[in-house]
């Protein structure tokens, strides 16, 4: 008989980091990140038993991707965008850097909720259309055309990053 | 700069992220919800039992009532069919939520049957798959707010109801035949149908004491939605042929919305809900494509991709896209269930848009796929 709460607190602590970092570029809160994981979390030990061997992983990015694509949710990070991302501490990069991290995290949250998370799990988790699709439940022509139209915004709203964003689609 | 830039920048992004611990946190609120399904069960199973006893056969001719009009459906008596508010789930310490979460889910098959699933027992069929035949119940059927009945139209040009416990069904009225648009829609306290006649004048009707009332207006929409406003009760319906949403008040026929049925980039094709905030913000659930797209016919629809609200004259879309929805609008109490896809699976979960946000997800049974989402009853 499988320990399942050893079994999940393992899985949880091995993945949290991840996860939260994730999280944190798709809801642009450190607060309502730890509340996506969590949630996330929450839900796969629920569903722990059917979850088949090595793909809890997957499941919980599900999980926690779906959640956020909520309007819910999203409503929240709008709301909280301005003071949100004016009283995020910076750790010993240069002025010119966190000025580029918080323009990018700030064009990131006037993406729409899916271009974001297309953005996220290609440019951030490094998966390509396959996995992105899969993740999210779509077809991979819907992350191509997602991945274009959210490229399109953030090279608007980052000149600077223009050139990195060419031919990724 | 290179694609590496981008990445060095996400990541960058993340460095301050503080990693704290949150395995505890998610085994406390995994096991939060299942404390409080069980406590809200059991509260509600008394809720149940106690509308089981007062609220039965409440559609069912017993003594020659009042004339129909729509103070009836407006006025709900001690006779009415229960309509839970929202309670305290009594010894559950910390939880507060509507006994609604305690409902079951509905779906209707291709083959005109009708399931309800609740959570944590296996789904029950309402009425068996039957192709062929009159019943319409795939194109027209709405489900009474209670659950306890389904009123369709049949290709003979009848408007049926049947009891859902014991399957029998009368016929209430003749509308025209083949009336595959004009779906039969209830009144929130689920005591006044509002439906078209042989002459696809819209009236309404009322179960207990079969009377038919013309209203003073047509809905010119396949699947109209009432719901109580301000203490009005409303219509709501997709004019298909001018591609407008409009909104009636039933009483005084007096047209209060009339407005493009678009919201930012998207065009409703069909409406499977309406709904108003416990602050009177009214909401749809809509089908939609692109402003290019095909017009909407106002047809039959089922769930949704989007959530539009009325603002100041105009729709705005809520961008509640990518999701499937079947909704519930019982009491106008904006309540709604989505459908979500995951990991090749369904997921249902119910919505309350008083508080804008959602309660529990249930894994819906694999048996359900290829069913479609009707509403909820509780």
């Amino acid at each position: 008989m499988p320990d399942i709460a050893a079994e999940f607190t393992e899985f949880a602590r091995t993945h949290t980091p991840s996860l939260l970092r994730a999280a944190f570029l798709i809801t642009g809160d450190q607060h309502l990140a730890e509340d996506l994981v969590q949630t996330a979390l929450a839900r796969t030990h629920r569903a722990w038993r059917r979850i088949e061997e090595g793909n809890a992983p997957a499941y919980t990015r599900k999980i926690m991707y779906h959640q956020q694509i909520s309007w819910w949710r999203r409503r929240k990070v709008n709301e909280q965008l301005s003071e949100t991302i004016a009283d995020t501490p910076s750790r010993g990069d240069s002025a010119e850097d966190v000025a580029l991290q918080l323009t990018v995290r700030k064009a990131l949250l006037q993406l729409s909720k899916t271009q974001r998370a297309v953005v996220i799990l290609r440019f951030f988790e490094d998966r390509d259309v396959a996995e992105t699709a899969e993740i999210l439940g779509c077809a991979q022509g819907t992350v191509k055309t997602h991945t274009f139209r959210a490229l399109g915004h953030l090279r608007k709203a980052l000149p600077e990053l223009a050139d990195a964003m060419k031919g990724n689609v | 700069m290179s694609t590496d830039r981008l990445r060095d920048v996400l990541r960058n992004s993340t460095e301050h992220v503080d990693m704290v611990e949150l395995t505890d946190a998610a085994l406390k609120q995994s096991r939060q919800i299942t404390v409080r399904r069980a406590t809200v069960g059991a509260t509600l199973a008394v809720v149940l039992l106690a509308g089981g006893v007062f609220g039965a056969a409440n559609f069912w001719p017993k003594t020659p009532g009042d004339g129909v009009n729509v103070a009836d459906s407006g006025s709900p008596s001690a006779s009415a069919p229960v309509e839970p508010g929202p309670s305290t789930a009594e010894g559950g310490g910390e939880v507060t939520v509507p006994p609604r979460i305690d409902g079951a889910f509905l779906y209707v098959t291709e083959n005109n049957g009708l399931i309800s699933w609740k959570p944590g027992s296996s789904p029950k069929t309402l009425i068996a798959d039957h192709k062929g035949g009159e019943d319409m119940i795939f194109e027209t059927a709405n489900v009474s707010p209670d659950g306890r009945s389904v009123a369709y139209n049949t290709t003979s040009g009848k408007l049926r109801l049947r009891d859902l416990a014991t399957g029998k069904a009368r016929d209430l009225m003749d509308v025209y035949e083949g009336n595959f648009c004009g779906t039969p829609a209830w009144t929130p306290d689920g005591r006044i149908l509002i439906t078209p006649n042989t002459e696809g004048k819209s009236g309404l009707f009322n179960p207990v004491t079969n009377k038919y009332t013309e209203l003073s207006f047509t809905v010119n929409g396949c699947q109209p939605r009432v719901v109580k406003q301000g203490g009005v009760l409303m219509v709501y319906f997709i004019d298909g042929s001018v591609s407008h949403l409009r909104g009636i008040e039933l009483e005084s026929g007096k047209v209060v919305v009339d407005v493009p049925n678009t919201a930012g980039s998207r065009r409703a094709t069909d409406m499977s809900a309406a709904m108003v905030t416990a602050d009177g913000k009214v909401r749809f659930t809509m089908r939609t494509t692109t402003l290019n797209g095909t017009l909407g016919d106002g047809l039959r629809g089922f769930g949704g991709d989007s959530l539009f609200e009325l603002r100041d004259g105009k729709l705005v879309d809520l961008d509640f896209d990518d999701r499937t929805m079947g909704a519930a609008y019982q009491g106008g109490d904006g309540l709604m269930v989505l459908r979500q896809k995951i990991d090749g699976k369904y997921e249902v979960s119910i919505w309350d848009m008083h508080q804008g946000g959602g309660f529990d997800t249930e894994d819906e049974p694999a048996s359900l796929k290829d069913a479609l989402p009707l509403g909820y009853t509780y």
